[in-house]
């Protein structure tokens, strides 16, 4: 499902002391079954924008319109219910939100909350735990004795049962051990690819946005400054580190080592694989000897 | 020579209710005065229970906990524990109790009896340190994940601690925001001899500390300094943990039959070692 977003800007608590503009004339399109993420410095507002795409956040100017579904400043929307069915949001800590006895009870609500039947929610349930990675029996069990990696899972397990078209992720593996964020990440890449739901990740992680994105927005003092695939946006290294971001680990390390040996290795790398690769290359050239 | 011990932890076990298991069993470590201790291990490995043992929000039911000689079970001593031991937490909206930023930041110290005086050039101290200085009005729980863990952490630079314990502080950062609570920390490791504890899953951060100890099922499993732990990744990917991006990278070279140190675990050094051999002719 297509998200267009038109002139949006923002303002917090207008008329007041703590008036502040959080975002300013924003415009872009996000296709529809592609996976977009978002970077910015803390603050830049990243959250405030992804919230206008379920209709948390109303436009203060501007417009956005996801599928057939606009959400204009002053405009009164009666569409919200329909909106926040199709666009599934996965809040920071998601797992803060769990309150229900069993997991299929959390799991169930968001679905029954939209008028699914109870049945049908069940099925849902089941659908949606086995996607995440957790075994049937757990839906008997309580959310709040399992370990923090599974009640996020669990948590996602209830956007999901939604059937969303849209996902919507606030920094996913904030928190998580590498062990669970390998396998958060791995999950929504695999929803992306087989089932085509268009996916937005705002992310501190430039690694997880390289290697995970088709196109990467970035954002800074609210106003979009770049929108390109990964291997254009991280060969702007100046403009990222000005704006208080970086470069992907792999290509930081081939930066590196190219300013010792006065090479330039400014190559696109997002994983150890391709680094190791260009560097095998790059002890091969002329000058040394060959490592096959 | 070794600095002295600030904290020593001794058979230390605690659990959470009498019938559940034990979250801690039988840890012995000790932490030396003015180091940077890196604590890592999957989640539920233990290791932020341990930190809430270290300055006695959790008291063990068996073994023991003192900081600087004091003994966490001795209720006479925990005031002075806990001006010794700042912690900062991972989330930290729990935290905040001031209206404004600059009420956050003056709470702990007000608390703590210092001289309002005092207390403002502290405060401009620790909001210019954490890059806060601008939103000092600004109302705590509106400001995004990494600005409040910033104020969070202001608000215990303030209080002058001997000892911080970061609890995964820095993980909703930008990798900005990261580096530059980072660098205050070590800065104050530095100039005012603080220790740092730090509990983190930032494999570059771990590079970077003066030890490590790996957590796995509530027990110390191995400690030491960076480079031993990072000679033998396999033990490290067996617990579920990551390596440092140069350890990873040395791997797949060796694999691919590139001769290198297997201590290699900087990137610097790794950048050494490549040119090195580049540049034998």
């Amino acid at each position: 499902m297509e998200i267009k977003v038109r002139h949006l800007t923002h303002i917090y608590q207008p008329n007041t002391p703590f008036e502040r503009l959080a975002l300013d004339d924003v415009d872009f399109t996000i296709p529809s079954g592609a996976f977009v993420s978002i970077i910015g410095h803390t603050g830049s507002g990243k959250s405030t924008l992804i919230q206008h795409f379920n209709g948390l956040l109303k436009p203060t100017k501007g417009e956005v319109i996801v599928g057939d579904i606009t959400i204009a400043a002053g405009a009164k929307n009666k569409d919200l219910k329909a909106l926040r069915q199709r666009v599934g949001m996965v809040f920071q800590y998601p797992e803060h939100q769990l309150f229900e006895e069993t997991v299929e009870k959390d799991i169930c609500f968001g679905p029954l909350n939209f008028g699914v039947p109870l049945e049908e929610a069940k099925v849902r349930a089941r659908e949606a735990l086995e996607l995440v990675g957790l075994p049937l029996s757990f839906l008997s069990r309580s959310p709040f004795d399992l370990s923090g990696g599974q009640m996020r899972r669990v948590a996602i397990a209830g956007v999901l049962a939604l059937h969303p078209e849209v996902i919507i992720l606030d920094e996913p593996t904030a928190g998580l051990d590498p062990r669970a964020r390998r396998d958060i990440l791995n999950l929504f890449a695999r929803l992306h690819r087989e089932k085509g739901i268009t996916t937005v990740m705002v992310t501190h992680s430039m690694d997880d946005a390289a290697r995970l994105s088709d196109e990467i927005i970035v954002m800074d003092h609210g106003r979009m400054v770049m929108k390109d695939r990964p291997e254009a946006v991280f060969t702007r290294t100046d403009l990222l580190r000005s704006l208080g971001l970086d470069i992907p680990e792999p290509m930081r390390f081939l930066q590196r080592l190219g300013a010792r040996s006065g090479e330039v290795l400014s190559e696109p790398a997002f994983t150890v694989e391709q680094t190791a690769e260009i560097v095998t290359r790059f002890l091969n050239r002329e000058g040394g000897p060959s490592w096959s | 020579m070794r600095k002295e011990k600030i904290i020593e932890v001794r058979g230390l076990s605690f659990r959470y209710a009498d019938d559940s298991d034990w979250a801690l069993e039988n840890v012995n470590m000790d932490v030396y005065a003015g180091e940077w201790l890196a604590i890592i291990g999957h989640n539920g490995s233990g290791k932020s229970t341990l930190a809430k043992c270290l300055n006695g929000l959790y008291i063990p039911q068996e073994g023991s906990v003192k900081v600087a000689g004091r003994d966490t079970s001795d209720g006479e001593a925990l005031w002075e524990i806990r001006r010794l031991v700042g912690m900062v937490f991972q989330n930290p909206d729990n935290q905040f109790v001031g209206t404004t930023v600059r009420d956050d930041v003056a709470f702990g110290m007000e608390n703590h009896g210092i001289p309002r005086d005092e207390m403002i050039v502290r405060m401009e101290e620790a909001l210019a340190l954490v890059g806060m200085s601008d939103s000092a009005d600004r109302e705590p729980h509106r400001l995004s994940g990494g600005q409040k863990q910033r104020v969070a952490i202001a608000g215990i630079i303030a209080l002058q601690p001997a000892i911080i314990v970061l609890d995964e502080a820095t993980s909703m950062l930008d990798p900005k925001g990261r580096s530059d609570v980072l660098a205050v920390m070590r800065r104050l490791k530095q100039e005012k001899d603080i220790t740092v504890i730090s509990i983190t899953h930032d494999l570059e951060e771990v590079a970077g500390a003066d030890r490590v100890i790996v957590m796995e099922r509530g027990s110390v499993v191995q400690a030491g300094a960076p480079r031993e732990i990072f000679k033998h990744p396999k033990v490290l990917l067996d617990l579920g943990l990551d390596l440092p991006f140069a350890v990873n990278l040395r791997e797949h070279l060796v694999q691919k039959g590139i001769p290198l140190p297997g201590d290699v675990f900087l990137q610097e050094e790794l950048v050494e070692e490549l040119w090195k051999l580049k540049s034998v002719t």
